[in-house]
């Protein structure tokens, strides 16, 4: 840690509390509002109902209605990237989760920015608020760091209940694979043995998180609490009593359903009019060409998928209603999104193939049931998989691991006690994960500066949505971003977007995309308007240089290109492929004319 | 790309761990079904079943309460059984045909020392079905792979007709010269997960067995009352491929009476059975199309009653059973 960040640091630590304690000891810090911050683990853009999904998701739904919800709001590509800017306000690639501990290449290796947890010498938003008389908690997943300095409890809160790990059974301790292959879970600062009698991930954090804030209801410190939720990350689990309850609502397959989530996001103004949805990723199958066996196993991932966000939603809702019947709600402001898109990623597929492959399957064979009779059942694993996590996505492009929309564009609701704006679809604003924290910093009324502990300007740093918020004022300021992640990358600058896209996903290159008419980046505008893309490749440059952005030499997606099959020459849903009445419709077609 | 990768890429969308119908049971006569017969199964399955059967017994096994108590009868039997789901009226029904075969002899003292005591041959056909009235509703196979057992109550008639090996001078035979109707109401609840590994079922099945006459045994008619039974399975998985089964039956009823054919008078009578047993069955699944089973009865009753049924029985059996889409899906599985 260099001098700066030192005194700064000692500041924080010594004349914050004092200032924090005569705030805590006046009227005026009684006023200060509870803060709530809601994170969903791998939720797709189009997966709520607020945002045009067919998931029954009533109690989020009510918080977008009495607050706001944010159609431009990013985050990273994956989950402890997004995190660890969620924590600090400043990009992964400078706080240490330049990309996922999982995932350092080698010549990342060593980098300071490329630790794989989150640096202690920034801090995060949480240490700031509980210096400043905040009652912090957590409950949830943490990803951020597993030795004691790194763990919840040593980043800023007082109380917290936390699975460390990136996923996990949520019945058990079971882990995610065989490098993880049981999960890691501290209480405070105690690492546990077991985990409470009847413990599932989206119930005991909730359960956790309402304890805490119980526990601290004689203080007169507003509090600050921090649910993220493991749900709906793979395994995809659920009380045996939640199991069927959304049997049969996917039999129409992933094809319909994102025509269907594509018209309900236009009709509630999510997406403009004009918008269409992305090809179907082109290796995947048309739904009506499976028989119908492959189809009811198919269906089976999402029913399991959604009726795991219906009882995330139901916790939720249990929360707030607490909330309510202790007459703490109308103090609070809460705060929802998604980590990053919804996953493509089949563990038990990719576990039998590749390097590794008997070692990962011999994981999955000891720890988990991976038949479909076990499909979301407690000790059952089984994955979204990409053809429903591309329409979880509706109507983009791509997912989870990508810099597509599909990936980094996430759904945002802020539900606020005064309701300014309720009801309001902001589709112009764009909002970044790194915001949040400046954003909830200053409705504590207190600055976020220092969060930049080295006031570097050159850093892509969070700002407060505060003014959009509160609607003070029109906009916040922030016009653009840059993110990079597994080598993808992207940078937004108002309505346009530049995204380099490994193949064969993408072409390798970066292409030009409006995104105000083109959400789905359908259209390549490189040709059209090259000095736009030059321009913004600029700026992606300039941000990857201030930013620490190190190009990995080793991704996910080595190899991709030679196990996937090389996309058709038409990739166009009205061009169906293996159907000669096409011919006919260019016949039509040339007849017309 | 190479057809490898393809196959790979496609059979992601085909996660399947289908035990397929060889889930399904092994019909194996009227009087003892045998565990998990009559759950539920998908449209045009099919199961071919086989049975080695040895017991010893004071009845013969073609008609168990026709008791001896004084002997012994050694049954050596060996059963072809089909079985096809086949719906109508938009239920689940078992089409099941049987046609046993085999030897019995006695190593006991008979009445007449120089009566012959061996029978061989083909015995009595038997056909029926078994409707499905709760639980299993026609199912297409992709219906089948999202069905769960919870309740099932069935309806099932089984007629046997007497085609069998019968020679009326004999007092042993493998046919029984007479008509059977028996109607059971299979009764199938399951507890906890239906998950393969996990599966709990207890099944009842209550049944009742009409008796034609036999016109001729050695000079005489003999007029039967009806039989009832319970037969009851307590079933367990106890590995995703294997299951125990505890079985017990109960057997009452089939008082006969022996009229000389000549004469119509009334010759003897019989007070038919009163007897229960009790046994064990293992069942192993070798693949998705082939199961064995092994199963041990026994009787309960050593009181030298004339109703009590005394014997042991042991069966192996074997079945074969298919289904032309999850044959299919199950071929395309890496």
């Amino acid at each position: 840690m260099n001098t700066h960040k030192l005194l700064v640091t000692l500041f924080c630590l010594t004349v914050m509390p004092a200032v924090a304690a005569s705030q805590a000891s006046t009227a005026e810090a009684d006023e200060r509002p509870n803060l709530i911050l809601i994170v969903a683990d791998d939720l797709g853009f189009s997966d709520l109902g607020s945002f045009g999904g067919e998931i029954r998701t009533p109690n989020v739904d009510q918080l977008a209605a009495g607050g706001m919800r944010f159609t431009n709001f990013y985050v990273s590509a994956t989950c402890s990237p997004t995190r660890s800017m969620l924590m600090t306000g400043l990009d992964s690639h400078v706080v240490g989760l330049g990309n996922m501990y999982e995932k350092t290449a080698p010549n990342q290796l060593e980098q300071p920015g490329y630790e794989g947890v989150l640096r202690s010498d920034y801090p995060t938003f949480v240490e700031v608020l509980r210096d400043y008389g905040y009652r912090t908690y957590m409950a949830g997943k943490w990803h951020l760091g597993h030795e004691p300095s790194m763990i919840p409890h040593a980043r800023g809160f007082h109380r917290s209940f936390s699975i460390l790990n990136g996923g996990g059974s949520h019945f058990d301790m079971t882990g995610s694979n065989r490098d993880n292959e049981e999960s890691e879970f501290v209480e405070d600062d105690n690492y546990l043995e077991k985990l409470p009698k009847g413990y599932y991930s989206s119930t005991t954090f909730t359960d956790k998180l309402i304890e805490y804030i119980d526990a601290d209801r004689g203080s007169d410190a507003p509090f600050f609490a921090y649910l993220a939720f493991q749900a709906p990350h793979d395994p995809l689990q659920v009380p045996g009593k939640w199991l069927r309850r959304y049997q049969g609502d996917y039999d129409i397959g992933w094809d319909a359903l994102r025509e269907q989530r594509l018209e309900r996001m236009k009709a509630l103004g999510i997406m403009p009019p004009e918008a269409e949805n992305a090809p179907r990723t082109w290796y995947l199958p048309q739904w009506d060409k499976l028989t119908g066996i492959a189809q009811v196993q198919n269906a089976r991932r999402m029913e399991v998928y959604a009726a795991m966000v219906e009882f995330m939603d139901q916790e939720i809702g249990r929360l707030v209603d607490h909330l309510q019947a202790t007459g703490q709600l109308e103090d609070t402001w809460i705060v929802f999104f998604s980590d990053n898109g919804a996953n493509p990623a089949d563990p038990i597929s990719q576990a039998k193939r590749g390097a590794g492959a008997f070692l990962d399957s011999n994981f999955f064979a000891t720890n988990y049931k991976t038949a479909f009779e076990s499909w979301g059942r407690a000790d059952g694993f089984v994955a979204q998989g990409a053809a429903w996590a591309q329409a979880s996505g509706t109507p983009f492009s791509g997912f989870k691991l990508t810099s597509f929309e599909g990936g980094i564009r996430s759904p945002l609701i802020v539900w606020n006690p005064a309701h300014s704006r309720a009801g309001d679809v902001d589709t112009e604003s764009i909002v970044h994960v790194s915001d949040i924290a400046p954003t909830l910093l200053d409705l504590a009324g207190i600055d976020s500066k220092q969060l930049n502990p080295d006031n570097d300007l050159q850093l892509q740093t969070g700002v407060s949505q505060r003014p959009l918020l509160t609607g003070t004022d029109a906009g916040s300021g922030r016009t653009a971003f840059g993110m990079e992640l597994f080598g993808a990358r992207a940078y937004r600058d108002g309505n346009w977007k530049i995204t380099w896209m490994h193949a064969p996903y993408g072409v390798d290159d970066w292409q030009l995309f409006d995104l105000s008419t083109d959400p789905a980046e359908l259209n390549d505008l490189s040709d059209i308007h090259p000095e736009i893309k030059a321009r913004l490749i600029n700026a992606f440059d300039t941000y990857s240089m201030a930013n620490n952005v190190t190009i990995p030499d080793r991704t996910v997606y080595d190899g991709v290109e030679e196990n996937l099959p090389p996309r058709p020459p038409v990739d166009a849903p009205e061009w169906p492929r293996g159907q000669e009445k096409n011919w006919t419709h260019v016949e039509e077609s040339d007849n017309d004319n | 790309m190479t057809t490898r990768s393809r196959k790979a890429i496609f059979t992601s969308f085909l996660a399947f761990s289908l035990v397929a119908v060889a889930m399904i049971g092994s019909a194996a006569r009227a009087e003892f079904d045998g565990p998990r017969v009559y759950w539920p199964f998908p449209k045009n399955s099919n199961v071919v079943s086989g049975h080695l059967i040895s017991g010893t017994a004071n009845a013969s096994w073609s008609n168990w309460n026709l008791i001896e108590p004084d002997i012994d009868i050694d049954s050596d039997l060996y059963l072809l059984g089909y079985t096809r789901v086949q719906p109508i009226f938009g239920r689940t029904v078992y089409w099941q045909a049987i046609l046993p075969s085999g030897t019995v002899r006695t190593s006991s003292l008979l009445p007449d020392p120089a009566s012959d005591t061996f029978a061989s041959g083909f015995g009595d056909f038997t056909l029926g079905g078994t409707i499905n009235l709760l639980g299993a509703p026609e199912m297409m196979a992709k219906d089948w792979v999202r069905h769960e057992l919870d309740l099932s109550v069935n309806l099932g008639v089984m007629v046997t007709a007497p085609t069998g090996e019968y020679d009326s001078e004999e007092p042993l035979n493998v046919g029984s010269n007479q008509w059977k109707t028996r109607v059971s109401a299979p009764i199938v609840k399951a507890f906890g997960e239906w998950v393969p590994g996990k599966r709990t079922t207890l099944e009842i099945m209550p049944a009742v067995t009409f008796f034609g006459d036999n016109d001729n045994a050695q000079g005489n008619r003999i007029q039967q009352d009806p039989m009832y039974s319970i037969e009851m399975h307590l079933t367990r998985d106890i590995t995703e491929n294997a299951y125990i089964s505890l079985d017990y039956t109960w057997l009452d009823g089939g008082e006969a009476k022996y009229t000389d054919l000549a004469t119509g008078a009334l010759v003897s009578e019989s007070g038919g059975i009163d007897s229960e047993l009790l046994g064990v069955t293992l069942q192993f699944t070798v693949n998705e199309n082939l199961q064995f089973y092994l199963t041990h009865m026994q009787s309960l009753d050593d009181d030298d009653s004339s109703l009590s049924l005394e014997g042991s029985m042991t069966k192996i059996s074997f079945s074969w059973s298919w289904h032309d889409v999850l044959e299919r899906v199950s071929r395309f599985k890496e």
